[in-house]
């Protein structure tokens, strides 16, 4: 019978069988890797190999005390639809196919560990069980996540895509001067934004803060001029490129691809009839090169300049500081052995060489959302400056449900919520939820929901949370959510997985499906020390309290700030948090009574700062 | 004291020694550097640009090893590079240096190599062992334990001497051992010049083991080394600063062993990582073919077998016979091997079989 006759449906599947352990087999191309390694002195001969084949049957017998059946038909829905019986497949066809039998065992890790065990044929799995325990034999790589970020990372040119080369469809300056004139000229000021993408066509940090500091200038009429290298870099433009097009965004609008130095000429064609008022506001360098910055700052002339903190690339191209994209690396010396083994540490000392010669030859300001922000660059840089000041990004202010896009408060900020609780931050107060069932309740308490909101990435502390997810599998306690506008490649089993996908029209969308969700905790357990976190504050607008880690910058503070949630020296610290039903008695009985909500309000960024001239003494 | 370092190779290990030079300059910048040169380069390439950077450069024939190219013949390329390097120290001793460290090519130097060798200042003799705490899982104890019984208990990877006489007693003792039998037969209980080291410390006085955890870590110690990368830019093993990692055959079975010992920590796959991004930055710009090795043929290009070299070696009526085994055409030992040998020449492939 083939895979037709039992009924396969039209989704890809992977199996076929027809109801007799002995007949099952793949419809996965063969099985038959190359062994990753010669085998060698060290290799261990024949310790796989003094073993007597065993038989289907037997094979089953040993594995099926280990093998967790709901987890394979969790993670391999092709086999839940093919209604086959998990450990028939998995002994007769998945084990061959490297599907993995439960979640702590990993088929593809084994092998490429024990190529013995490869050369030999055996089952993977029934092999570790009856021999690889003993012998010590990992039964899977740990550090899953962080590896594949790093092989990543490594594999990732850290420059990226060197831009085409000119002449792209860039407007002649005559047309480019003709369609900024008008704009730029009434006015009641000029600002020159500078990012690393068209901050219109996608939604993420920065991109939210560019979109809402347009608004903001726009409301005042203040022209918003943007511009965004072409092809969009994970590092500054090598100083010696050959030019290369820029994007032009006009309060909102594209208006064509330019090059720094028509820009600047036009711009400084235009400078006897513009506005006064007149800034430059740096806020991603990634893509472009310091030397036309520098010209286009000296062609508009402006009354300041500022530069945001948006993230650390004035310290590393590395702009998360996370060492070949894993772990938080101190911004250590460049000439360090840290630096050496980084992707990120050969062009380091080009990199801050540009970011040098702009700083020294621009007189900026110094703008961070944080002053966990404030503190990482202060410490991490000596270039010189103006001033240095924390403007956060937005307010949490009480009241009802997030709207489409952030209202803008005043240049004095309206106050936040909340934030009146002791700063120890250990436990501080927090809501009860009516909904979710109190201790004493017949039916007994309901678990406590947790999610990790955004995608999943190392910088965002998706392995811990992952870790975190496997060891609760099971524990009545805790219901734990993944709220994410991506699916991540393998869904993790007993996480529910929740769209949530933030747009330009629907800045809202996590605040809502974190509220939808009734979730009690948000796990933001970054490794590097962001420096604002949106997520954070869209889960407190949520009513949910944070758990976080010591070492995330801008999230432990917000905690200490507002007494919501919870900050751990490390990851070992929240497991245990959790493991110890603490994290629950949290939730059920330290906060009871209390659901804060809030909405976010944009403070406006660098709309709601006042224009400043150099400021003696300061940098 | 005037320190010296050098190192053994052919010239396909030219990235990885480049490797060594500079991360060891770097650590290291009051030694000198020599490289001792195992082979002689391809026709129609300058090997100065390419040995440039090394303080000095030792080449088989000024090595004093008596009917040199008769002796080259019975070794293998491993055996050959390990077994020279008694003669080369002894060399170095004589040329005025205080202290001879000898390192691998295919070793990096991190932080500098000066502090560990501070705590057995008074040793005149410091070997390193391949494994310096105990392995509990069966698995660990066959690729470590058992592979030091069967390689040698410790790693000539590395070893320091003093100039002095128990330091010149030993490179002596070494070298007439190595010139003797310096052989990749575990199974005759040889293995090159490394696993003379055993009877070092019972032998002769003066003997340092140094333990340190920093100092050659490898694939046959990376179940109980703990690598970190700080945040101050430094790394430590074990707590205690990196000192020089030995990456032994990567891309082969020390990949495998870096897979398996690893652990739940990413440094290792970091630093691993950036050895092999060096390597091939090293490589890039091939002047020497993959398989070189001079004395790998004979001067026709015919491939000199392992099992040529056995018959050259146990025959000392051969060695007498053909003081240069490598020419060839008429008297030659090769035209000798075609007329009474000829099931020798007939299995002699290609190329990569020379060894």
């Amino acid at each position: 019978m083939d895979a037709q006759g039992i009924g396969l449906g039209p989704t890809p599947s992977n199996v076929a069988m027809d109801g007799l352990a002995g007949s099952v087999r793949s419809t996965r191309p063969g099985f038959a890797p190359d062994p990753p390694w010669e085998p060698g002195p060290y290799a261990a001969p024949g310790t796989a190999l003094n073993l007597v084949r065993p038989s289907p049957e037997a094979v089953a017998a040993v594995v099926a005390a280990a093998f967790d059946a709901d987890y394979y038909l969790t993670i391999y829905p092709d086999i839940r639809a093919a209604g086959v019986d998990p450990l028939q497949h998995f002994v007769m066809v998945g084990a061959a196919e490297t599907r993995n039998p439960a979640r702590w065992f990993d088929t593809s890790d084994y092998l490429a560990a024990n190529p013995d065990v490869l050369a030999s044929g055996f089952n993977p799995f029934w092999h570790y069980l009856v021999q690889g325990r003993a012998q010590g034999r990992p039964p899977r790589r740990l550090h899953t996540a962080e590896r594949a970020a790093f092989r990543l990372t490594r594999a990732a040119a850290p420059g990226g895509p060197a831009p085409a080369a000119l002449p792209m469809a860039c407007l002649s300056p005559a047309s480019l001067q003709a369609a900024l004139e008008g704009r730029l000229t009434g006015a009641a000021g000029v600002v020159l934004s500078v990012s690393h993408d068209r901050y219109t066509r996608s939604v993420g940090g920065v991109q939210i803060v560019v979109s809402d500091e347009q608004l903001a200038f726009s409301a005042r009429d203040v022209a918003y001029l943007h511009i965004a290298p072409e092809t969009p870099r994970l590092a500054l433009a090598p100083a010696a490129e050959a030019p290369f097009c820029i994007q032009l965004t006009l309060d909102g609008a594209y208006v064509c691809t330019t090059t720094y130095a028509d820009l600047a000429a036009v711009l400084a064609g235009l400078r006897p009839r513009l506005p006064a008022l007149r800034r430059l506001v740096l806020h991603c360098l990634l893509g472009h090169q310091a030397g036309p910055l520098t010209a286009l700052h000296g062609a508009l002339a402006p009354q300041d300049a500022v530069f945001w903190v948006n993230d650390y690339e004035s310290i590393c191209p590395g702009y998360n500081l996370l060492r070949n994209g894993v772990e938080f690396c101190g911004a250590p010396p460049p000439d360090s052995l840290a630096c050496k083994v980084c992707v990120h540490g050969p062009g380091r000392v080009a990199h801050l060489d540009q970011i040098a010669g702009l700083f020294a030859a621009v007189p900026l300001h110094v703008v961070a959302p944080s002053a966990a922000a404030l503190a990482v660059w202060q410490t991490g840089t000596r270039l010189p400056h103006l001033s240095a000041q924390v403007h956060e990004y937005v307010a949490l202010v009480p009241g009802p449900a997030p709207a489409a896009s952030l209202p803008v408060a005043d240049a004095a900020g309206s106050g936040p919520a909340a934030g009146g609780h002791d700063a120890s931050g250990r436990g501080g107060s927090r809501r009860g939820d009516a909904g979710q069932g109190d201790a004493g309740h017949d039916v007994g308490p309901a678990p406590v929901r947790v999610a990790f909101a955004g995608l999943a990435l190392v910088q965002k502390g998706w392995p811990a949370f992952a870790a975190l997810a496997a060891r609760l599998q099971g524990m009545p306690d805790y219901k734990l959510f993944h709220l994410t506008a991506a699916l991540p490649d393998q869904p993790l089993p007993d996480v529910e997985t929740v769209p949530a996908r933030v747009a330009p029209g629907q800045r809202g969308a996590m605040t809502e499906a974190l509220l939808a969700h009734a979730i009690d905790l948000v796990l933001v357990l970054s490794p590097w020390p962001e420096t604002f976190c949106l997520v954070a504050y869209e889960a407190l607008a949520a009513g949910a309290d944070l758990v976080a880690l010591q070492d995330s910058g801008n999230v432990p503070d917000l905690v200490l700030r507002t007494g919501r949630g919870v900050v751990a020296t490390d990851v070992e610290a929240v497991t245990a948090f959790f493991l110890s039903g603490a994290a629950a008695r949290y939730v059920r009985l330290a906060a009871a009574g209390r659901r804060d909500r809030g909405r976010l309000v944009s403070r406006g960024m660098t709309s709601t700062l006042p224009v400043a001239g150099p400021v003696a003494g300061a940098g | 004291m005037r320190t010296c370092c050098y190192t053994s190779f052919t010239l396909t290990y030219l990235p990885r020694a480049r490797i060594l030079l500079q991360t060891l300059r770097a650590a290291q910048p009051g030694w000198d550097i020599h490289a001792l040169v195992v082979d002689e380069a391809p026709p129609g390439v300058d090997l100065a640009p390419l040995l440039a950077g090394f303080d000095g450069v030792m080449r088989l024939d000024g090595l004093g090893v008596p009917r040199v190219r008769s002796w080259l013949f019975g070794h293998g390329l491993v055996e050959a590079c390990t077994a020279l390097k008694a003669a080369a120290m002894l060399r170095l001793m004589d040329a005025g240096y205080d202290r001879v460290i000898y390192l691998d090519p295919d070793i990096a130097v991190f932080h500098p190599l000066e502090p560990a060798l501070d705590t057995v200042a008074g040793a005149s003799i410091v070997l390193v062992p391949h494994q310096a705490e105990p392995n509990w899982q069966p698995v660990a104890i066959l690729d470590n334990e058992m592979a030091s019984l069967r390689y040698g208990v410790f790693n000539l990877g590395f070893i320091a001497v003093r100039a002095d006489p128990a330091g010149r007693a030993f490179a002596s003792w070494w070298a007439t051992q190595v010139h003797a039998a310096c052989r990749d037969a575990p199974d005759e209980g040889l293995f090159t010049d490394q696993k003379y080291a055993d009877l070092v410390p019972c032998l002769l006085p003066g003997v340092a083991v140094l333990r340190d955890p920093g100092c050659n870590v490898a694939s046959w110690n990376l179940s109980t080394r703990r690598l970190r990368i700080n945040r101050n830019g430094g790394m430590t093993a074990n707590g205690v600063p990196l000192r020089y990692c030995h990456f032994t055959k990567v891309g082969g079975i020390g990949d495998l062993m870096l897979e398996r010992y690893a652990g739940d920590t990413v440094e290792p796959l970091e630093i691993w990582a950036w050895y092999r991004g060096e390597l091939a930055r090293h490589s890039a710009q091939p002047q020497v073919p993959a398989n070189w090795w001079y004395y790998g043929r004979f001067a026709d290009g015919v491939p000199v077998t392992p099992a040529m070299r056995h018959l050259y070696r146990t025959r000392s009526d051969l060695a007498a016979a053909f003081a240069d085994p490598f020419t060839a055409g008429e008297g030659s030992f090769l035209a000798w091997m075609g007329t009474h040998q000829p099931g020798l020449l007939a299995a002699t492939p290609d190329a990569t079989a020379a060894s």
